[in-house]
């Protein structure tokens, strides 16, 4: 019986699709310092979010409908279980991230599309050497998808000669990934690393490397 | 009556003053379709395909609503297109569908009734999101957190009503006939039988009221013996409505989010219309699907009583009712699972 072996588990298919697009920010010392992001959503969630918002004359939204859109959602994404759906890791260790700035969201009335922009920096910034600096974007929930397509959606901002990346696309999510998935439990405390421990491959890898 | 109370639901709702844009366990406030399930690895296989499909129809949605504004004849596109996704969306792993089987394994509910169970909620689940969309954004103009917050209500709602069901069931099918059994009489193989037969009194009661001698009437002409070979005339039996209201309303009180997503997409192109044929669309696959999956689970309960028939008339009796009690069971720890995680989340 399906029913007998069921238990609840996370969404297991994406509902959201956010053309990203990423930029490795380097301070005048050549170390990495942060990551902007510029998330646009799909036009369905551009939809259905600024469903009943009221209009500036020329349809545009006001800004402080935007600036309470940006504050609400970076702080649901600051949360342990969200970390602003980004890792930094440098030689198989995590990265930690100080408090996001510059957090803000636009609306182009023309194609209806939001677009969430915001830079997290390093709490401690890094060179990232020959052995490189990984980001992994991704929402272990499975319930965003992200594309990086754009021309240019990978760039780096300062770098210093010789600094390069390489972008890799997340592996198809697989069966037994998508079960595992299934199975976490629900204890945002534990999450993340758990996650991450499954879910390798399964993110959108930015590999910075100054060699 | 029920766009009544949604009206009233949403005039609550609008009075509410804070907006809120993440909302729920996920940072994006879109309304979540409910937990998912975890199975063995074929099963995970499944649903994994199940979902690429389902992703696969859904982002063709915008251009398919867009599509037919330009031209009435790309309507079927969209219709395709959503049923399609309805289809998918049911064979995915949800809470609904499980309710639905485990409810006509519970109550021996013949393939017939089982397929209408399944399609009436679905359509009930089209509907509610019609109504929650057509009342709070068109309406009323409300904006998403509001429309979050009565889906969420919904949600509750229908997970409640899942947890009474379950507990009425789990009272009618476990404990009152082991209760009745045990308050008279040592069990002897006969008293089986017999819970068996006062159990099954409810399906085929058209006759108003379920008296406690009402079963011992029933006993003589519709024991045990038939459970494993319907008659005709019981397939084609009514459905009760009674009961049956709460099974539909229990599976089909919740919108589907991906529904409720088109109907805004579509009013916000100014073509409303589109949004409701989607939903509706929607519906027919998913009942479709729900159905077929019902009348896997009345063929399994049946084909599991006819094994049990080739032992003997009182084993047959008694994995009918071993079957009905554990049903019943699954029924009420679901809805108590998720009615916890709903109400975990809220605080």
């Amino acid at each position: 019986m399906i029913a007998g072996c069921a238990a609840p588990a996370a969404q297991a298919h994406p509902h959201m699709w956010i053309d990203a697009r990423a930029q490795v920010a380097f301070d005048s010392q050549g170390r990495i310092a942060a990551v902007r992001q510029d998330w646009q959503f799909d036009e369905m969630f551009g939809a259905y979010t600024t469903q009943g918002l009221e209009r500036n004359p020329d349809g545009s939204l006001p800004a402080e409908t935007l600036q309470g859109m940006a504050k609400d959602w970076m702080a649901a994404l600051g949360e342990p279980v969200s970390h602003y759906f980004t890792r930094a890791a440098m030689g198989g260790q995590t990265l930690a991230f100080g408090p996001p700035r510059d957090a803000a969201v636009r609306w182009n009335p023309q194609d209806q599309r939001l677009t969430l922009s915001f830079t997290l920096p390093l709490a401690q910034p890094v060179a990232p050497g020959a052995e490189g600096v990984q980001f992994d974007i991704y929402d272990p929930t499975y319930f965003v998808a992200y594309a990086f397509d754009a021309p240019g959606a990978v760039a780096l901002g300062d770098a210093p000669q010789g600094c390069r990346q390489a972008y890799r696309p997340p592996r198809e999510l697989d069966w037994k990934t998508m079960q595992q998935l299934a199975a976490i439990p629900a204890d945002p405390d534990a999450l993340p690393e758990e996650l991450f421990a499954i879910t390798k491959g399964l993110t959108h890898r930015i590999e910075v490397t100054c060699p | 009556m029920m766009a009544a109370r949604i009206a009233a639901l949403a005039v609550a709702l609008w009075l509410v003053p804070q907006a809120g844009w993440a909302q729920g366990a996920h940072p994006f406030g879109v309304p979540e379709s409910g937990a998912g399930w975890a199975g063995p690895d074929w099963l995970a296989a499944l649903f994994g395909q199940v979902s690429a499909w389902q992703t696969h129809f859904y982002r063709q949605l915008t251009g398919a609503v867009r599509a037919w504004q330009a031209d009435g004849a790309a309507a079927w596109g969209l219709l395709g297109l959503s049923f399609a996704y309805g289809v998918f969306h049911a064979l995915g792993p949800g809470h609904g569908k499980a309710v639905i089987a485990s409810y006509v394994l519970a109550n021996r509910q013949t393939a017939r009734n089982g397929a209408l169970l399944a399609l009436l909620s679905a359509l009930l689940q089209a509907l509610v999101a019609i109504g929650l969309v057509t009342v709070l954004a068109w309406l009323l103009n409300a904006t998403a957190p509001a429309m979050n917050r009565a889906t969420r209500g919904l949600e509750t709602a229908s997970y409640g009503l899942i947890v009474a069901l379950g507990a009425w069931l789990v009272w009618t099918k476990a404990l009152r006939p082991w209760w009745g059994r045990a308050g008279r009489q040592p069990a002897v193989p006969h008293a089986h039988e017999h819970a068996s037969a006062e159990a099954h009194a409810h399906r085929h009661a058209p006759e108003a009221g379920h008296a406690p001698g009402h079963a011992h009437h029933h006993h003589a002409d519709c024991g045990c013996g038939h459970a494993h070979a319907p008659d005709p005339g019981q397939v084609a039996g009514p459905l009760q409505w009674r009961k049956a209201v709460s099974a539909i309303l229990a599976m089909g009180l919740r919108p589907c989010s991906g529904a409720l997503i088109v109907l805004v997409f579509a009013l916000s192109q100014g073509f409303f219309l589109a949004g409701v044929a989607a939903a509706l669309a929607m519906g027919l696959g998913t009942g479709l699907t729900v159905a077929a999956l019902a009348v896997l689970a009345v063929a399994a309960g049946s084909a599991a009583t006819r094994l049990g028939a080739r032992l003997s008339a009182a084993w047959a009796a008694r994995l009918r009712q071993l079957i009905e009690a554990a049903a019943a069971l699954f029924i009420l720890m679901l809805g108590l699972l998720l009615l916890g995680g709903q109400l975990a989340g809220t605080a």
